[in-house]
């Protein structure tokens, strides 16, 4: 028997044709699915079986659809293990490097992929995703971390240098 | 090229009124720039946008984004020129089009048919982030470049209405398919075009579409100028922006140096570090400082009497650096820690050792338990009533359980000082026990959790090669207690759950959690048992001489095992089988300790060695000892151990030796414990047997902030 087209619709319209593994790499799409397709194999043969399942996600944008749909088929063939409760081992491993490459991506972007794994829920995309902008405070100053995400200091002198005095202790390792 | 020709001028002439009319490109001096036609080419033509005057939020804002990156755009022939903060733009006219169109078109795929001709979407001009751009070239292409494209709050210079004159002559222009060759009709040219362009709501699809013409007869020199400028344009404040649930795992994946940095950064970020106590709370266990839930509650509960005013997230983060100060001190080998020395009650062998906070529990091959206050040092009472050395002892709470080798257990109330219970039924000396807690082990169908044991047990583990399962009798501090204790043979006691036989040698080592027991056995042999059933889950076979130790991790799964054949194993108990063995010793390997990220063992070799504890792959092994090692402790970040004469301190992370932690032990060292602040070693001196307390945490860094200054 043959599988179901799969087509996922954006907020804008598009549509993108996927493999079944690749759109389950969402677990929101794959309790879709699971509810739409109650057992793989018996009681196919209704007629519609040849019609192609149409997942619509009214929050994401075809530009980060697509985005998105890379990612889910580079681990298409991966089985992420079960990571209900983040591990304190995993929460100091580096970021994958094809992630890290993957998601070398501008701001706007980045921040709209994570929204969208997170909307989508899959989780080690968004843990990715919130990796690369841990990595973006890391080892700054705070002047720096304030360029990075253009953010405008709105502390008066006085209440910073407070603020200073109390990390003073964080400030050599 | 496209026209405009989906609006029009009609629709557009409603804006702002005509008398706030304003041409961007009024003071553009082609003329002073270019002395001559000819050269024009190779010359920058200045275009001043003067979006900084524009009364338009967005352009505001974009111009505040644009501040951030001001670039230099070097154009093909190595002109320099210039964009620069202020918002003025000079663009080296570089030659005619086409070629540069070429290599454009190189880069970036393009020609799908919704480029030719946009769809008029209905897209709100004020939102300028939700453009509907023709989306169907993104898909198309696969440059990360368009995705950019579409949404650049780059400054626009959205002026004003313009008159509908300028539209045709533009026309006109679009009309002929002649490059413009004069530097006069370049100027007008670009006079109307931007007129036009102003004219078009901002972020319009229009605008997008306009804007897609240009960079197509943009070169690749400007167009990666553009993308730097466009990166630094999109950058936004992530942190606050991302719904709150998201900012919480970023900030989760930051180390103590920029978690503290956090609250210096804005006041919407101060308040996210202040909202949860959680960040704190998971360093103190990813650095190692805590690993019990016990543990912290213990503290957390002992520092918020302290600190009435404090807030819990401002509670933890004290908590994380009381103990970051107190490992310092640990590290700092001139730092002296306060040292207690205890006189033991002459030659005898410190078995076992335990402690916590208020009392040290020591046992000895003299039949007696002797209970310490642990921060005076002061002696609280002696247990006797073991007619044979006491080899293995452990306590939960007030509850004391001890075996010895006259084969008996007896269960003790630490407060009163009394024994409780005696169980007996071993034939043989008890070597070894564990006290197993109630732990959750699952989920009933009603979603309630199923807990295992019910009520704690100890284990007992004899030469006579059996393992006892006892309820552990619980007294309260004040309950009244009979004179005599409770003596219970195997027949008529209550307390006994189980007896697991199975193996054929003394049993050595065994610990266990929740419904899971591990042993190992002079028969080298391991077993894994399921206490709700009592039935031996597997047999683990593989070393070749007598185990000695054995680890639980019951996280992964997984157990360890340390043997007399000098090596040591790592068990998978999915499988029963051995995922890794650990060669390296020269002699048995007696002691073996786990934490999240250190296998550690040592042996009689006088060697120490860290092992990975996910491959079993060597990381440092610990030279220094002149002697077998008798006793070790460790965590994430230090090991302490103990052979013949001293007590030394490694770091578990890099392999380095520290510091010796007592240099005037003169015989043996038979027992060392620690915690985040204190080393309680049971050593020989003059042969005479001590108890020594290290405090690293005296002066106590716990009490207000000025402490903890001095200290740091």
């Amino acid at each position: 028997m043959t599988e179901r087209k799969i087509i996922i619709i954006t907020s804008d319209g598009d549509k993108f044709p996927v493999e079944r593994k690749v759109a389950e790499k969402s677990i929101l799409i794959k309790n879709m699915l699971k509810n739409l397709l109650p057992a793989d194999d018996e009681e196919e043969d209704d007629e519609d079986a040849d019609e192609p399942i149409e997942v619509p996600t009214q929050n994401v944008r075809s530009a980060v659809m697509k985005n998105i749909l890379e990612w889910c088929d580079h681990y298409k063939d991966y089985n992420f293990p079960d990571d209900e409760q983040d591990d304190d081992s995993k929460k100091s491993a580096p970021i994958d490097a094809w992630d890290k490459n993957f998601l070398n991506v501008d701001q706007e972007m980045l921040y709209e992929i994570i929204l969208a794994a997170n909307y989508l829920n899959i989780k080690p995309l968004l843990n990715a995703g919130c990796k690369v902008v841990a990595e973006m405070i890391r080892g700054k100053s705070p002047e720096e971390i304030r360029k990075t995400f253009n953010i405008v200091n709105d502390f008066t002198p006085e209440e910073e240098a407070a603020i200073r005095r109390e990390n003073e202790w964080a400030e050599d390792r | 090229m496209a026209s405009p020709d989906q609006t029009s001028p009609n629709s557009v002439s409603k804006g702002p009124c005509v008398n706030s009319i304003r041409f961007p490109l009024s003071n553009i001096n082609l003329s002073s720039v270019l002395p001559d036609s000819r050269e024009a080419l190779d010359h920058a033509t200045e275009l001043r946008t003067d979006t900084a005057h524009d009364n338009d939020t967005d352009s505001r804002t974009s111009r505040k984004r644009l501040n951030t990156g001001g670039f230099v755009i070097e154009s093909a022939d190595s002109e320099m020129t210039d964009l620069s903060v202020d918002g003025k733009i000079i663009v080296n006219k570089t030659g005619s089009s086409p070629p540069n169109k070429k290599r454009l078109v190189d880069n970036i795929p393009v020609g799908t048919p919704s480029m030719t001709s946009p769809t008029a979407s209905s897209a709100g001009s004020s939102d300028t982030t939700k453009l509907s751009t023709p989306s169907n070239y993104v898909i198309n292409t696969s440059s990360n470049f368009s995705d950019e494209l579409q949404q650049l709050p780059l400054p626009s210079p959205s002026a004003s209405p313009i008159q509908s004159g300028n539209v045709q002559e533009l026309d006109e222009y679009a009309s002929e398919s002649q490059p413009v060759q004069t530097v006069e009709q370049k100027a007008e040219l670009v006079k109307l075009i931007t007129q036009m362009i102003s004219m078009l709501p901002s972020g319009s699809s229009e605008i997008n579409h306009i804007l897609w013409s240009l960079l197509q007869k943009t070169d690749r020199t400007a167009l990666s100028t553009f993308q730097d400028l466009i990166r630094s344009s999109l950058r936004k404040d992530l942190v606050t922006l991302l719904p709150s649930e998201i900012t919480m795992k970023i900030f989760g994946y930051l180390d103590y140096v920029s978690l503290s940095k956090t609250s210096e950064i804005c006041k919407s970020w101060q308040k996210i570090a202040m909202e949860s106590y959680d960040f704190w709370k998971d360093l103190l266990f990813r650095d190692g400082f805590m690993t019990s839930a016990e543990e912290f509650d213990g503290e957390y509960n002992w520092m918020k009497n302290i600190h009435q005013g404090l807030n819990s997230c401002q509670l933890t983060k004290l908590m994380y650096r009381r103990r970051l100060a107190v490992g310092k001190r640990w590290r700092d080998p001139s730092f002296q820690p306060r040292r207690i020395t205890l006189p033991g009650q002459g030659p005898n062998v410190i078995t076992c050792l335990q402690f916590d906070d208020e009392k040290i529990v020591a046992g000895s091959d003299d039949h007696t338990i002797t209970i310490y206050d642990t921060n005076t040092g002061k002696l609280r009472s002696v247990l006797s009533g073991h007619t044979g050395g006491v080899w293995a002892m452990k306590y939960l709470g007030n509850i004391l359980a001890t075996g010895a080798t006259d084969r008996t257990v007896r269960i003790w109330n630490i407060k009163q000082g009394k024994c409780t219970h005696i169980f007996r039924g071993h034939t043989s000396t008890v070597r070894c026990l564990d006290i197993l807690e109630p732990k959750q082990i699952g989920v009933d169908d009603e979603g309630n959790p199923i807990m295992f044991p019910k009520t704690p047990l100890v284990v007992t583990g004899s030469r006579d090669s059996t393992l006892y399962v006892w309820r552990l009798p619980i007294t309260g501090e004040d309950d009244k207690l009979p004179d005599e204790p409770v003596d219970l043979d195997e027949n008529f006691n209550k307390y006994l759950v189980k007896v697991l036989r199975g193996h054929n040698g003394p049993i050595r080592a065994v610990c266990g959690f929740a419904n899971v027991l591990l042993n190992g056995s002079y028969d080298t042999n391991a077993r894994v048992w399921d206490l709700r059933t009592g039935d031996c889950k597997w047999v683990l076979s593989g070393h070749t001489d007598k185990i000695y130790s054995c680890v639980l991790d019951v996280k992964k799964n997984r157990c360890v095992t340390g043997s007399a054949d000098n090596t040591v194993r790592i068990w998978d108990l999915n499988t029963g089988e051995t995922t890794a063995i650990l060669e390296g010793h020269q002699n048995l390997v007696g002691l073996i300790t786990l934490s999240e990220n250190a296998l550690v063992s040592a042996a009689a070799d006088s060697t120490v060695r860290i092992w990975d504890p996910n491959t079993g792959d060597v990381k440092h092994v610990l030279r220094g000892h002149s002697g077998a090692i008798t006793c070790i402790q460790h965590n994430d970040n230090f090991i302490i151990s103990g052979s013949n004469g001293m007590v030394k301190m490694w770091d578990t992370q890099t392999g380095k030796f520290i510091r010796d932690l007592l240099d005037d032990v003169d015989g043996q060292v038979w027992q060392v414990k620690s915690d985040f602040r204190r080393c309680i070693a049971a050593v020989q001196k003059n042969d005479r047997t001590y108890i020594e307390i290290l405090d690293f945490g005296f002066p106590d860094a716990a009490t207000v902030d000025e402490d903890l200054d001095q200290i740091m």
